[in-house]
């Protein structure tokens, strides 16, 4: 029974450092959303994290003993790079135009409110579950 | 035991700590592409169990005999999954303030539950003690 509270825990816990990890993937697309230059001389790609959820179990059987979520993968975002013409850039190309990343500000600004709502949500639940802790310990007083 | 409180609080108890948990992964997966909001019937189970709606019970007088309701002590709560709605683009259908305030509610409630066992237990040394 206590091991089942502390899961509860641990599932919020997991939900917290998968919103905090999109947190920081968010802010590396904020903070790139000028770059022309990468490593490979292309301009930076915005990233995208997708999330999966976990479930343990024995196999074969129905999995229902929930392990929280964690991250799948971070993927690139494959649509095009914005063209913004700007002859005097040193990565200007013949025409004058200069390749900007894919990076839009009010999709990042979006994500990172959702992420921080649910950061937020998973704390109250964390919260919440020390209170019923604390009122089991107290049985009897 | 010799009191049925003992009996039907901590199983009560229990489903509460089984719907915190379905809550808490309901909420960790607050922005997983596809995944569908898991309920456990818990409570409804013991509920039917314990006899509290008006349905036709078999009269029984062994536990082996013939039932068509389980006896509240093998009350599992069975987790199923919602998929019949969507609420977001990406086939997520986790209402985030659904959930906060079912949390409330279940914390609430469990805290009161255990507020009722310490009473349970009280009235025990309430009865020892007065004897004196």
């Amino acid at each position: 029974m206590m091991e089942g509270l502390f899961k509860s825990i641990n599932i919020s816990s997991s939900g917290m450092s998968a919103e905090r990890f999109r947190l920081n993937i968010i802010s590396q697309n904020l903070a790139n959303s000028d770059t022309t230059r990468t490593e490979n001389g292309d301009p930076y790609r915005r990233k995208i994290v997708t999330f999966q959820e976990v479930l343990n179990g024995e196999i074969g059987k129905s999995k229902t003993d929930f392990g929280g979520v964690k991250v799948n993968s971070i993927q690139e975002d494959t649509s095009p790079f914005k063209l913004v013409y700007n002859p005097e850039h040193p990565d200007a190309n013949e025409e004058g135009y200069v390749r900007m990343p894919n990076v839009n500000a009010l999709n990042e600004m979006v994500d990172m409110m959702s992420a921080q709502r649910a950061y937020d949500s998973n704390a109250a639940v964390i919260n919440s579950a020390k209170s019923m802790y604390n009122s089991a310990i107290n049985i009897g007083k | 035991m010799f009191d049925i409180n003992f009996e039907v609080l901590p199983k009560a108890m229990d489903a509460s700590l089984k719907k915190q948990q379905t809550i808490a992964q309901n909420i960790a997966n607050y922005n997983t592409p596809n995944y569908k909001r898991k309920t456990v019937a818990f409570e409804e189970e013991l509920s039917k169990a314990l006899g509290d709606n008006n349905e036709l019970k078999l009269k029984t007088t062994k536990d082996r005999h013939l039932n068509n309701t389980l006896s509240y002590k093998k009350v599992q709560g069975e987790v199923k999954t919602q998929d019949n709605t969507s609420l977001r683009n990406d086939g997520n259908n986790v209402d985030i303030d659904a959930e906060v305030s079912d949390m409330v509610q279940n914390t609430l409630k469990y805290n009161g539950l255990s507020r009722m066992m310490t009473y349970a237990i009280n009235r025990y040394g309430t009865a020892i003690r007065s004897v004196r």
